[in-house]
Parts: structure tokens; sequence; C-alpha cells
């Protein structure tokens, strides 16, 4: 009986002193199968408890295992790759805390491409946009207007079928009109809208323009417009055929 | 642009307008107006644009004529318009 208790506890002391040097010289806890390694040990196989040492000056001579561990795990990456992540989040996303933990710019590494290919899809978005250079700047004639119509009376009409236009490419020319008691305006639209771009001769509706005249909007400037306001007796009228639309600019 | 831009600060008292009308000769779209049409639809548009000014007047006075020629290549394209 004595024997089987002194066998016992040889062999258990000798279980302990195996366990405490494979911990302590070799970097790893010699567990038993099945078992985990409890909670604060500083032993065990999960990944952030292998960052906090590579990062940990006072890790001892596990250091080197550990950041080599690391350096064949590609998301972590050595610390080159973990300088990258980090500058591309600040170019990226400001909003993102920024920190030096190691764990926490590993997890930020997925929203991280997510950002980039939000910022992908930001520039095709960009190249959609309706005021982009991407317009040419055209020029149209209005005919039509009340004499008593200046050029906020004839924006207000011009908003209501063209929620794009707005006052900064809207730079009319009100001139009264060669025939009646109306007045003739160009409009020079740099860059032009989308809505406006392809058309080329339409009616601006009564409701939008709320007038009882017919407003008429058009491109290609077909017979006679005018291009200046009589301030005293006609000695004689210049008509000009231009070339194309190069009058206009 | 210097017609309506420049032109009338170096020159008073004149009207300056532009004439403009469907010239394209091919395609699906093209003019079915001859020149003669053309030339018609001008005299008739000058007229009814001093009628519109100087009412129940005869008037007589100097029209002066701005025209460019458009030649592209082939002489489909080739107009005179004085």
């Amino acid at each position: 009986m004595m024997a089987q208790v002194a066998l016992l506890a040889g062999v258990s002391v000798c279980v302990v002193g195996l366990s405490l040097a494979c911990t302590k010289y070799m970097g790893f806890p010699l567990t038993l199968s099945g078992q985990t390694a409890p909670a604060g040990s500083q032993g065990g196989t999960s990944l952030s408890t292998q960052l906090d040492q590579a990062t940990d000056p006072n890790s001892g001579p596990r250091e080197g295992k550990c950041k080599q561990l690391i350096d064949t795990s590609e998301p972590l990456g050595s610390s080159k790759p973990v300088n990258n992540t980090e500058s591309d989040i600040h170019s990226v996303d400001t909003s993102e805390p920024q920190t030096n933990d190691p764990i926490h710019s590993v997890d930020t590494g997925e929203p991280q491409s997510k950002d980039l290919i939000h910022s992908v899809d930001t520039s095709k978005l960009q190249s959609n946009d309706p005021t982009s250079s991407s317009l040419r700047p055209k020029c149209f004639r209005i005919s039509g207007l009340p004499s008593s119509w200046s050029e906020i009376h004839l924006f207000d009409a011009l908003h209501e079928i063209d929620q794009s236009l707005t006052r900064h490419n809207y730079r009319p020319s009100l001139y009264p009109s060669c025939y009646g008691s109306t007045q003739t305006a160009l409009l020079n639209l740099d860059p032009c809208t989308v809505y406006l771009q392809s058309r080329n001769h339409f009616p601006i509706p009564k409701l939008a323009s709320r007038t009882a005249d017919v407003l008429t909007i058009d491109s290609d400037f077909y017979n006679l417009t005018p291009l200046n306001i009589l301030t005293g007796e006609v000695v004689a009228e210049l008509v000009v055929r231009p070339l194309e639309t190069s009058w206009r600019c | 642009m210097w017609l309506k831009d420049f032109l009338p600060r170096d020159v008073q008292n004149i009207r300056i307008m532009t004439y403009g009308y469907d010239s394209r000769l091919v395609g699906q779209r093209k003019a079915e107006n001859r020149l003669l049409d053309h030339q018609r639809l001008l005299i008739q548009d000058i007229e009814n644009a001093r009628s519109s000014v100087e009412v129940g007047v005869l008037v007589s006075r100097q029209i002066i004529a701005c025209a460019d020629s458009v030649y592209k290549e082939s002489p489909t394209y080739h107009i005179h318009w004085t």
C-alpha cells in the first residue's frame, strides 16, 4: 500500500515537473488530451494570445517564436503589412478609432476591404453625376416670353421642368423678339443638364411657365434670333448666318 | 459671344440677328426645302421683323448679310449664302 502511494506521488511529481519545464522553455504547455489551457495562462495556441506575446516587450524567450508564427499568418502579416493596414485605414476612413493594438488592426482588416469597395462604388457614382464635366455646354433659345418677364421668372419656369438647373449654370440673355411683343432668351448652359442635353425642340408646359403664352425652347436656332436691344433709330439690319454653333461661344 | 457681347458696343443703331435654317442635305432627317424656299423664307422673315418695329411705315434701309461657307470635302455640302 505504501509502495503504491509513493509510486503515485512520484508519477505526479514527474508530470508536474515535466509540464512546468515545457511551459517555461519550449513555449507551449503540456496538457492532457481534450483539455484546454486555463484562462489567464501564458500558454495556449489562441491567435490573440500569440499576438499579445509578440508585441509584449517583456515576453522573454517566447517572443521570437511567436513572431515567427505571426509571420506565417497572412492576415496578420509581419510588421510591414500591419503598418500598411494602418496607413490605409488613415486614408480610407479616419472615423475608425486608431490604435496600436495588433488585435484591433487584425479586426479592421475586413472593414478596410469594404471601405475600399465603397470608395470604388463612389467613384462610379461620381462619373454619372449630372453636373460632371462630361456634359458639354449647350445653348438654347426660349421664345414667347412675356414682355414683363425677367430672368427670375424664366428661371422659375425652367426649374419646374428641370430640377437640376441651378443658378450657378444659369446665364440667360433676354432680348425683344424679332416678331411681336414677346421676348426671346438665349440660355447658355455650361455644363448642360442631363434633361436638356438630349432635347432640341419642345414647348414648355403652361403649368410650368404659369402664363397663357406658349414658351418654346430649342437649340437649332432656325429663323431669326435677336442678339441686341434696340435703343434708337435702326439704320441697318445685320443678319448673320453663323457656322453651326461656333457663334454661340 | 462676339455678336451679342462686343458688336453692339462698337456699332450703334443696328439690329443684330442670326438666321438659321435646316440645311441638312443627307440623312433620314434631311431638309425638304430647296434653296429657293430658304430665300423666300428669309425675305419673309425680314419683312415681318421690320413690320413689327415700324408699323405702317415703308422701311427702306440696308441689310448687312454675313454668311459663311460650309464645305466638307464632298460638293454635296457646299452651300453659299449671300
